[in-house]
């Protein structure tokens, strides 16, 4: 890293702090419900962004949105189904009302590495995820466990950080009450919730694997490249395609 | 709460920037550390973040719940040596039971660790020089046997480091992990009867230290103490340091004896 001047580290103090509330606010939206909203209010307008997932990358600003959208619409879908199967509690309020009802997912991050490069125009960070998520499925709420990571590359727009490619990565995301490596436990389908069979997330535009959670004769495997001091964004590596 | 309060110190502008700074590269130096460690790449954390001036690297330690490992080559045996020996046990244990089928395989085949690093307390000494730090290390074991399933744990620790600054920057000196216990996933913990049995899958973990010595018994949990959080220091002080010739590891009942 170069030297930087008090006036300037001050500056990256200040940075810092709000990388980390980025991720922070990104957290304590999955928990209130409010992950449909995290394209609109976190990454950036380029056309060029990537969300990384298990399964494949979602390379674009078209798909990475929609798949931000699917997440609302599947919430929309557990939150009529629910209030449908509890009238007493649930009847007569609006979808905006019951939007969320619930569900919840915790996604805490933490022991986050952060670098921000020379030049002060993007960042790059990566942090540990321990929680829990819990979905409606055709069987009744299912509540899993989390481990992994979230690595993210962020550009600076107007003065506040904006995610440019984001890659989630879990290690472990298996039902509670198995062992992680355990099948899990199957249940009866629940005749009120035989929709939420015919909901499915749009697949990633570029289908690969991306990283594998833990079975037992799974290969070697690492979380994403742990940030190192840059000068400048285009000698690094990047967590998108 | 007396002993938790900041000494009094005098700051420029530029000194307490400077400062605040250091906090900061401290979190993402132990950051770093516990996702290389979780990787399995012990030798480049040690490279890159452990102390490296003779004057430090000579009684460098880190401490497990059954001893001390003393001396950076030691800490690199235990976090590089022996993680490597379990990642090959692990495979030749898969190989033995399935003849031909992972022939070739890389070693960490089957295995899986993340540490972390949690609810930090940082304090830097007054003179600048020394820094400690207590976190949680809240993670995950995976580890498979030759049935084809696999040992899976959550697991819970505490990390009590401190750090040094040399002419590099800050390093880690002396490290004690103080490891609580393990929950198997999918079993319900109250069904395990650790008190009778001295239950502790993370003993496979713990390894042949240099100096063999019971730094942490998670059976009574009696060495978690007061007395190590960090807290507002004027200098290092070996006998309060967490190293093997500290006070961390000594029973509540022999830190009274001190008193």
């Amino acid at each position: 890293m170069k030297d930087f001047t008090p006036q300037e580290l001050l500056c990256r103090l200040e940075w810092r702090r709000e990388l980390r509330n980025v991720m922070g606010r990104i957290s304590h939206d999955y928990a209130i419900k409010q992950e449909a909203q995290v394209y609109d209010r976190y990454w950036s307008r380029r056309e060029d962004v990537c969300l990384g997932l298990n399964n494949g990358y979602y390379k674009g600003a078209a798909a990475v949105k929609g798949y931000y959208d699917a997440l609302g619409e599947e919430i929309k879908l557990s939150s009529k189904l629910i209030a449908d199967m509890f009238p007493d509690a649930l009847a007569g309020k609006t979808e905006d009302e019951l939007y969320g009802v619930g569900m919840i997912t915790y996604l805490p991050f933490e022991s986050q590495v952060i670098e921000i490069a020379d030049d002060g125009q993007t960042a790059k960070g990566l942090w540990n995820v321990r929680g829990s998520t819990c979905h409606l499925t055709a069987a009744g709420p299912v509540a899993n466990w989390i481990f992994g990571w979230a690595a993210v590359d962020f550009v600076l727009e107007d003065e506040e950080w904006k995610i440019l490619n984001f890659q989630l990565l879990f290690n472990v995301d298996h039902p509670c009450g198995v062992g992680f490596t355990e099948p899990e436990k199957v249940f009866a389908p629940v005749p009120q919730l035989a929709a939420m069979a015919d909901f499915h997330m749009p697949e990633p535009n570029v289908k690969e694997t991306v990283f594998e959670t833990f079975y037992p004769d799974r290969p070697r495997a690492r979380s994403p490249r742990i940030p190192e001091p840059y000068a400048t964004f285009a000698e690094t590596f990047s967590y998108g395609i | 709460m007396e002993k938790f309060r900041e000494y009094k110190r005098e700051f420029t502008d530029e000194e307490m920037v400077l400062h605040a700074w250091d906090k900061e590269m401290i979190q993402n130096l132990i950051s770093r550390f516990v996702l290389h460690w979780g990787n399995g790449d012990a030798d480049k954390a040690i490279a890159d973040l452990w102390v490296k001036e003779p004057e430090h690297t000579a009684d460098a330690s880190f401490g497990t719940n059954t001893g001390f490992f003393v001396g950076i080559d030691e800490v690199s045996r235990h976090l590089v040596d022996e993680r490597i020996a379990w990642e090959e046990k692990t495979l030749q244990a898969l190989q033995a039971a399935n003849p031909g089928k992972y022939d070739g395989a890389e070693a960490g085949l089957g295995t899986s660790i993340m540490h972390s690093c949690t609810t930090p307390l940082l304090f830097i000494s007054v003179d600048d020089k020394y820094a400690r730090y207590l976190c949680y290390d809240l993670g995950m074991t995976g580890q498979a046997k030759a049935d084809g399933k696999a040992d899976c744990y959550f697991e819970f620790s505490l990390l009590l480091i401190e750090l040094v600054r040399e002419a590099e920057g800050w390093k880690i000196w002396h490290l004690v992990e103080q490891h609580d216990f393990s929950i198997e996933s999918g079993r319900n913990y109250n069904d395990v009867n650790t008190f009778i049995e001295g239950y502790d899958p993370a003993a496979r973990f713990y390894g042949e230290p240099t100096v063999a010595k019971e730094v942490y018994d998670n059976q009574y949990g009696w060495e978690y103490l007061f007395h190590d959080m960090p807290r507002p220091f004027k200098t290092y002080d070996e006998d309060e340091g967490y190293g093997p010739k500290g006070k961390v590891g000594r029973k509540f009942y022999e830190r009274l004896e001190m008193l």
